[in-house]
């Protein structure tokens, strides 16, 4: 495939499909980022946001849009099962009534396709621009959308119960995916998101999604992003926070062939939290590449963000985090760190960590380190007995450690543990 | 905020000091650049026919590059042809000794505070004085002479050791390598050369003092210091120039090698003059600074202080290819009122075992921007490498903006790689316990600020390091955080 002529491909393809069948609200999005999309360019690593990723390989395959339900699946490999009534699964990106699980009268949680009038209305008043940020992948993403979630919390409810959402993606051949999520948190309110990216099989495909996420007065969300996959994925979330609010962000990439994450947070109000925390491993030739931007726009709240990554094989790591403060966003507290492991000689990493000051009272902190497992503390543990492997599985733990004891929910961090452990077992073997 | 505001008016008020025109009668091109202008310089020059030609290759290249736009800088557009590409003061007659020198001349050295006449034997200065663009008085090359060093401007050395130019001239620079540089190659007046023969420690510091001084001179400076196996040698380059409404392009290239065991110590101060309060003229300091750790063991540190100029833009650098060479960069950049400043630095990590040191402070105030930009890249040989960066932004005043652009590309999962920046204000609280012990607001700003750069200064040469406070304290003059 030539990949100058990728996209009069996916031209073609949204010719082809048409926007019949489609409710007035996917139209719409559809409609409202078509003449950009037509216009737009892939980028190239001239491109300063894409410096260190190279998307050649995502536009040398061609991807097709997916349409139809499948629900004849058993899910039970493929979600954390502590809370198996509060289930949303998509396949391929497309809702699956029958395969999910979930009471609720509390507040709306709607998929997209089938969204009542009243509850497009409802969307249309929050989020009026349907795109907050407009690069060649967003708006691929809109102008493919052919379902999502809407979650609306009203005021003063809070969920106790995390919610999972379980995008198992790749039941199709070279399927593109591209849902598009809303969600609300009401004014006082609290809710747990869980959004579970897997992987069906072996089937490459490339999933593009979006996340636009308004959080109200003095609400609070814990949102985990949790990818583990074999293909390309793209992901775009924003926050939008006002006065009190408080978030705890995990972007949480255990394996995809490709990975892209762009997280911009607005923070547009005071008294507001952000936390943003990663942990990405990166195995044989994946890149992973993580985008975030923080904005503070109004004075007195803080933002933390921490993300560490463990590379090994011949993978790639790429971070870019960029804190912004703007002028009257007086008694700012930003911290950022970013940390490296390199585990194999053919590993490689790329950070660039970045502050834009405009306030003089601000507390505004940032570091990044790159390094390899410090022989002097293996030493010290295999001195007292302890073989290499479990060593070196007791520094990545104690590595990552920082980000999982963060979590709240446990079988989450049971997870995170064994698929560390993992990864020596993985690196070992690929070694001798 | 009242005494704030004032205070911050104060800062803005405070003028350029050391701004001054000699009168000097000087022999200018008429505006303008094309191949005429470049193989005219380079035959009132009296340069050989292979440098004639390495320059024209250089702005034939030039012409087909477009200015980079990507610093976090607004640059008014410039006019090439809109700038005198050679002005030389007048020789009247050979001079024999400083009392032929134009007595103007030496008067605007003592204002400077060069100390070029007996001063300089006691303070161990040997100056090589660049006025405008050719250089006038060389002094203490004899004794130089005698360890066998070479200082001597750069036009004189293209004459007398072609070989050696040959060999290094372009070697870490490039005549095609980026806007600027190239732009230099191509049209660069003068400018000083030093040679360190093997084994030889340089006696003393070697000073040149730069000077704008003719209206509407651009000036494009080359340096080129080769530091052979075993040698040592401590460079200084400080600036002064005087108040004027039109802005100037100064596009200095300087190029250091060091081989095997050698150390270059290469300190700069900037204090060219930064516009006027409301932004208007000034010095554009385009500068490209590059140094090579050839040999084995080989390092370079480079240490700056800018204070002046509207518009920073230098990324002094280092290749270091050598096994266990070691680098260190250590900078303090103060912008103020409208100035604008990139800088940082580039370390590129080739050989093995090898060492670099980042050490930025960065203060901006009024309506300043004050960005570091900096690479550490650690190629896939590079095993063992270690690199430590630190740079720390302050601000004053809540009209100005500190960025942190750091890029950090590792290969080798041998290399150790460390970043660390943070943005903080002068405390009120910092200030209030030093008026209680009696010290006024504005000292106690001094006090902080210096010891915030205190890290950079240390690194100073000693008379540098007395200069530099000085006009960090001008510089900073009437502020109370």
């Amino acid at each position: 495939m030539d990949k100058d002529k990728i996209k009069d491909f996916y031209l073609h393809q949204i010719e082809m499909f048409g926007n019949s069948n489609v409710n007035s609200l996917l139209k719409d999005i559809r409609d409202s980022a078509y003449d950009d999309f037509k216009s737009s360019t892939f980028p190239t690593k001239k491109n300063e946001d894409w410096k260190y990723t190279d998307v050649t390989p995502l536009l040398l395959k061609k991807f097709s849009r997916i349409d139809g339900v499948i629900d004849n699946i058993n899910l039970d490999n493929f979600y954390f099962n502590n809370f198996p009534n509060n289930l949303i699964v998509f396949v391929d990106g497309i809702f699956s009534q029958s395969l999910s699980k979930f009471e609720n009268d509390n507040f709306i949680i709607e998929n997209l396709a089938n969204l009542s009038f009243q509850n497009q209305e409802l969307l249309k008043k929050y989020f009026s621009d349907f795109l907050s940020k407009k690069n060649i992948f967003t708006l691929m993403n809109a102008v493919f959308v052919n379902d999502g979630l809407f979650i609306f919390i009203p005021d003063n409810t809070n969920i106790d119960i995390p919610l999972q959402i379980l995008y198992l993606n790749g039941k199709s051949k070279n399927a593109l995916i591209t849902p598009k999520n809303y969600f609300y948190i009401g004014k006082n309110s609290s809710l747990r998101i869980i959004v579970n990216n897997k992987s069906f099989n072996n089937h490459l495909y490339f999933a593009n999604d979006y996340f636009d996420v308004m959080l109200d007065k003095n609400s609070k969300l814990d949102f985990y992003n949790i990818q583990n996959e074999n293909a390309f994925h793209y992901s775009y979330t924003k926050f939008l926070m006002n006065f009190d609010s408080k978030l705890t962000h995990f972007s949480i990439s255990l394996d995809g062939k490709f990975i892209r994450n762009d997280i911009v947070s607005e923070l547009n109000g005071e008294n507001i939290e952000c936390n943003l925390n990663g942990l990405y491993l990166a195995k044989s030739d994946n890149l992973v590449d993580n985008h975030t931007e923080i904005i503070h726009s109004k004075p007195n709240s803080m933002s933390n963000e921490i993300y560490k990554g463990i590379m090994t094989d011949k993978s790639h790591g790429v971070f870019n985090g960029k804190i912004f403060v703007s002028p009257n966003a007086q008694k700012t507290n930003s911290f950022q760190s970013n940390k490296n492991i390199l585990l194999s000689k053919n590993a490689k990493v790329d950070t660039k960590p970045q502050l834009e000051i405009f306030a003089d009272d601000v507390k505004c902190s940032h570091g990044a380190t790159v390094g390899t497992l410090d022989e002097q503390a293996k030493f010290y543990i295999k001195s007292r007995g302890i073989s290499e492997k479990v060593a070196e599985k007791m520094l990545l733990k104690a590595f990552a450690c920082e980000i999982i004891e963060k979590i709240n929910i446990k079988e989450i961090q049971k997870h995170l543990s064994k698929e560390i452990s993992n990864l020596v077992i993985d690196k070992n073997n690929s070694e001798i | 905020m009242n005494e704030e505001n004032k205070i911050l008016k104060d800062i803005t008020d405070s003028d350029y000091k050391w701004g001054f025109v000699t009168d000097i009668e000087s022999e200018s091109f008429p505006k303008g650049l094309d191949e005429n202008t470049v193989r005219l310089l380079s035959l009132k020059k009296d340069e050989p026919k292979w440098m004639t030609e390495w320059r024209l290759k250089a702005f034939r290249a030039w012409l087909k590059m477009k200015e980079p736009r990507w610093a976090n800088l607004k640059i008014p557009e410039i006019n090439y042809q809109d700038i005198i590409y050679y002005s030389a003061p007048i020789k009247k007659e050979k001079l024999e000794s400083l009392n032929e020198v134009d007595p103007e001349l030496l008067k605007t050295f003592e204002k400077l505070g060069v100390p070029i006449q007996e001063q300089k034997r006691l303070t161990g200065v040997a100056v090589d004085a660049v006025f405008d663009s050719v250089s006038v008085s060389t002094t203490f090359r004899e004794s130089l002479a005698e360890k066998g060093i070479i200082f001597c401007p750069i036009s004189e050395a293209i004459k007398k050791y072609p070989e050696l130019i040959k060999k290094y001239l372009g070697s870490v620079i490039p005549y095609n390598d980026k806007f600027y540089a190239t732009l230099n190659s191509a049209v660069f007046s003068d400018g000083s050369f030093v040679y360190i023969p093997k084994n030889v420690t340089c006696p003393m510091e070697l000073s040149t003092y730069f000077r704008i001084n003719a209206q509407e001179t651009g000036q494009f400076e080359r340096t080129l210091i080769i530091a052979e196996e075993g040698s040592y040698v401590s460079y200084l380059e400080g600036c002064t120039a005087p108040i004027r409404d039109e802005n100037q392009l100064h596009a200095a290239v300087v190029e250091l090698v060091a081989l095997d065991n050698a150390e270059i110590k290469y300190s700069t101060v900037q204090n060219w003059y930064p516009g006027d309060k409301e932004g208007k003229g000034g010095i554009y300091n385009f500068v490209t600074k590059r140094g090579i750790c050839k040999g084995k063991n080989s390092k370079i540190s480079w240490s700056q202080v800018e204070t002046g100029s509207t518009i920073t833009w230098k990324y002094p650098s280092c290749i270091l290819s050598g096994d266990n060479s070691v680098s260190e960069f250590y900078s303090v950049a103060v912008t103020n009122n409208y100035q604008q400043a990139d800088t940082g630095t580039k370390m590129i990590h080739i050989g093995k075992n090898t060492k670099s040191t980042i050490i930025s402070k960065g203060i901006s105030g009024g309506y300043s921007n004050n960005s570091y930009r900096g690479l550490v890249k650690v190629h896939r040989n590079a095993n063992n490498s270690r690199n430590f960066s630190q740079c720390d932004s302050m601000l004053i005043g809540d009209k100005c903006g500190a960025h942190t652009f750091p890029y950090i590309e590792v290969d080798n999962k041998t290399a150790i790689v460390e970043h660390e920046a943070t943005t903080s204000k002068v405390s009120d609280d910092q200030i209030f316990y030093l008026n209680q012990r009696g010290i006024s607001s504005e000292d106690a700003v001094n006090m902080i600020v210096n010891g915030f750069c205190k890290d950079v200064f240390n690194k100073l040469p000693m008379e540098f390091a007395a200069e530099a406070q000085k006009l960090l304290a001008i510089t900073l003059e009437n502020s109370v955080g």
